[in-house]
């Protein structure tokens, strides 16, 4: 074989990213359940619905869990006949996990079997599934306790202790009742969590509204919300308590999305999203990462080190406490973090806070790492990912910080002695109203997936500012991508809208396609830790510019705020020698990666600049970092 | 799917249980190695199975079930790829100033982007040999037997991949369009 695909070979070899198999399996179940409720929905429905893919749990998939989860579960088909005194028990398999207890023994209960009337069943070391002939389902854990009976309209789960689990299907007419020793819950379409112990009953909802009754007193309960028997009981921890569950996830998920969907309810109806003014997480789990989880590197990566933002919900895994610190503590002078927050439903690799943002505390805040699943009842995503998160470090960690101000060397960026030699693009307000009516803002960014007619528009759109695209025509033709790729990246076209980073044999070359200049100023000082280590010493960029920074693209400035001037920049230079050292893998050469290292040296950066009217000089500037005064191991969950 | 009698699930449901069960992981695994992306890669399999579901089973598919199903997952996971490349150009305004971490190793992400990207390229018949080679392992041997094609026919495509890939990885490296 020649030494070109050998090296191809270990090329692919070390390039095709490998799951574990503790990912895999993870992901298994959650797939089934989903395939399988979207199966029942086909048969409870009797349609066929349009192919949708989708990910994760729908709460229309969940309910439909309910129906259709005896493939996964041990299963019991519990008829319950109409006929006066007998409830019809015709069990669809037995794989031991549910006995019929009777006199002190525990018989188990065969495929088949007819279970009276207030026979108990007791659910054994793997948990079982109930599911009724209405649709509703009653998941067991283990050692809990139950007999079905009739109710003068429905049903009435007599749960005589442990932990249920109910999706309780919509009733046609009347109720599903669940009965303690000390409180009635009744229920139309919903699912929730009853407990039944010495020391009273709790009841917790997930989903939809239920109906407690404890004596002559009666009380509603929405998602997240529960009810004890006994005041002194502590509360539940949905994470912790519905963890027993073969469909924990997806409890968690439904309960999220509940959540989510209450609080738009009330946004809507006027109401007020946090009692005390001031949101914060509802329940929280953090727990002490024992080891990395591996992924894929970037920013698309989920495992250790990432973070993602869903409505009512913020996940963070294996991340040190000064990275979470970093990402929810963002105001900081001259020492930016993201510019802009993290989007939600995306998952964003975060690295590790190496000290440039926080700094201080014990050793241990850098080496132990912590995953955190948290849930609240918000859809803002800024406020998740900053002050609720940051109020959760400091409750669960009794974490204290300050800002402190130290001079630091940075490099500045101000416009040169001749003047700005490129052109700001002319657009009119019309523009600007076009483009917020289909992108939507940062504030509230387009959740729908573009149709083709808004994404034509928007084409069109950015073809007057003179940024280039893809035609959308040449999407699937290759060579016309191919072409226009290497058009853009060798300066034949004018910069791609957006901002780009691109390596063109020995250099570098920074694009703005429609950006305002502060755009170029974020991108080199990301080459200053990248391809530009050498030469600017990692330094920050500071823009010095004078000329205006407010975003009007994708926001509505305040009336009177002068707009960012908006430019096309292709900004070429002569990238570090060592920075192709750093970036090849081992083994590989700089061929595999397709670095004419033949062509010409651009200008070095300095130069390059002052081509475009820019000048970058060494200067000062007062940044801003934040110290950890006091933090402690985390309070239990 | 074991002998599990339940009430209500269609002889088809039953089929699919058991073509899930037995040929998940490597739809899984293909579909990771393509996409480097954990949500991107669950979608897929759930996706053909989805598939399945609403249409029932083609012929290829009880003919040779492991190859129709690895199939429709390098298929799936190209679109995939392809459609992350569109995603961008018109995503451009609203992630200019998400970039990755610049702790995060550069090098190996934008070499498996560049793969990955480079991969979508191919032919979907070629992209096929190439991920059962060097994400799944498979000779030469197996790979035939997979996909009900001859060996010979196995190396020459993985050839001619191995020279499209690396002419396609000099064109696109660096490359952030």
């Amino acid at each position: 074989m020649k030494k070109d695909e050998n090296n191809i070979e270990e090329v692919l070899e070390r390039s095709l990213p490998s799951a574990s198999t503790e990912r895999m399996e993870s992901a298994r179940e959650r797939i089934f359940n989903y395939v399988q409720s979207d199966a029942a929905v086909d048969r409870n429905a009797g349609t066929d619905a349009d192919f949708k893919p989708a990910r994760g749990f729908g709460w229309q998939r969940l309910t439909a869990v309910a129906a259709v989860a005896a493939l996964l579960i041990v299963a019991i088909w519990i008829g319950l006949g109409s006929q006066a005194g007998g409830v019809d028990a015709r069990l669809g398999t037995a794989d031991g996990s549910l006995s019929r207890v009777s006199e002190g023994k525990a018989i188990p209960v065969r495929g088949g079997e007819r279970i009276e009337a207030q026979e108990i069943v007791r659910s054994g070391s793997e948990g079982s599934a109930v599911a009724l002939a209405d649709g509703s389902r009653a998941e067991m854990r283990e050692g809990a306790e139950l007999s079905l009976e009739h109710a003068e309209d429905g049903v009435r789960i007599h749960l005589r202790r442990g932990d249920l689990l109910v999706h309780a299907a919509k009733q046609i007419a009347g109720h599903l009742y669940v009965q303690t020793r000390d409180l009635k819950v009744s229920v139309v379409g919903t699912v929730f969590l009853v407990r039944a112990d010495d020391n009273g009953s709790r009841v917790a909802v997930i989903e939809g509204e239920v109906h407690v009754q404890q004596g002559t007193v009666e009380k509603s309960l929405r998602p997240g919300e529960q009810l004890a028997s006994n005041p002194k009981s502590e509360n539940l921890k949905f994470f912790e308590e519905t963890g027993w569950s073969r469909e924990a996830f997806a409890y968690l998920s439904k309960l999220h999305e509940s959540m989510a969907q209450s609080l738009a309810a009330r946004q809507s109806s006027g109401r007020t999203t946090s009692v005390s003014g001031k949101p914060k997480f509802e329940e929280a789990s953090i727990r002490l990462c024992e080891q990395d989880i591996q992924a894929p590197e970037g920013a698309r990566g989920g495992g250790s080190d990432s973070m993602r933002i869903s409505p009512g919900r913020v996940d963070a895994v294996c991340m040190t406490l000064p990275t979470l610190i970093r990402t929810a503590h963002r105001s900081l002078n001259n020492n930016p973090w993201f510019e802009a927050s993290l989007k939600m439903n995306s998952t964003y690799g975060l690295g590790t806070e190496d000290g440039t943002r926080v700094r201080g505390g014990p050793d241990w805040v850098r080496s132990e790492k912590y995953t955190i699943a948290a849930v609240a009842d918000s859809t803002d995503a800024a406020a998740l990912q900053g002050p609720m998160l940051l109020d959760l470090l400091e409750r669960r960690f009794k974490l204290k910080l300050r800002v402190e101000t130290e001079e630091t060397p940075v490099y500045t960026l101000t416009i040169a002695k001749g003047g700005l030699k490129i052109k700001p693009v002319e657009l009119g307000p019309e523009w600007h109203a076009r483009i917020r009516a289909i992108a939507g803002s940062p504030e509230a960014p387009r959740q729908a997936p573009l149709d083709p007619r808004d994404l034509e528009e928007l084409l069109k759109l950015y073809a007057l500012v003179g940024c280039s695209q893809l035609p959308e025509a040449d999407q699937d033709d290759k060579a016309a991508r191919s072409r226009f790729q290497e058009a853009v990246r060798r300066g034949e076209l004018p910069p791609v809208c957006g901002a780009g980073v691109y390596s063109l044999g020995p250099n570098t070359v920074l694009s703005v396609g429609g950006g305002k200049l502060n755009s170029l100023v974020g991108s080199l000082s990301r080459e200053a830790k990248r391809s530009l280590i050498d030469t600017l010493d990692g330094r920050l960029v500071v823009d010095k510019t004078g000329l205006p920074d407010t975003d009007c693209f994708t926001a509505i400035p305040p009336a009177g705020t002068p707009c960012a001037p908006v430019f096309n920049i292709r900004l070429e230079f002569a990238a570090d020698e060592s920075y192709f050292t750093r970036i090849l893998p081992p083994g590989a050469t700089l061929s595999d990666l397709g670095l004419d290292m033949r062509l010409p040296k651009a200008p070095n950066v300095f130069d390059a600049l002052e081509k475009l009217g820019l000048h970058l000089e060494k200067s000062k500037a007062p940044r801003e970092f934040i110290v950890i005064e006091h933090i402690e191991r985390p309070s239990d969950n | 799917m074991s002998a599990l009698t339940v009430t209500g699930v269609s002889e088809l449901e039953r089929e699919i249980v058991q073509l899930f069960r037995e040929h998940y992981p490597m739809l899984y695994r293909t579909a990771y190695s393509m996409l480097d992306n954990p949500a991107d890669a669950e979608d897929v399999p759930q996706t053909i199975f989805l598939r399945l579901l609403r249409s029932g089973l083609p012929p290829d598919l009880e003919k040779n079930p492991q190859g129709y199903l690895y199939r429709a997952a390098v298929n799936l996971s190209l679109n995939v790829i392809r459609s992350r490349k569109r995603q961008r150009l018109v995503d451009g305004f609203e992630h200019l100033e998400i970039a990755s971490d610049s702790t995060v190793s550069k090098g190996t992400e934008d070499m498996r982007q560049c793969v990955a990207e480079a991969i979508a390229e191919l032919e979907p018949e070629t992209a096929q040999v190439l991920l059962l080679r060097y994400a799944h392992n498979y000779s030469d041997a197996d790979i035939a037997k997979l996909l009900g094609t001859s060996r010979g026919s196995v190396a020459m495509r993985l050839f001619r991949a191995r020279v499209r890939l690396k002419k396609l990885l000099r064109n696109s490296m660096g490359d952030r369009l």
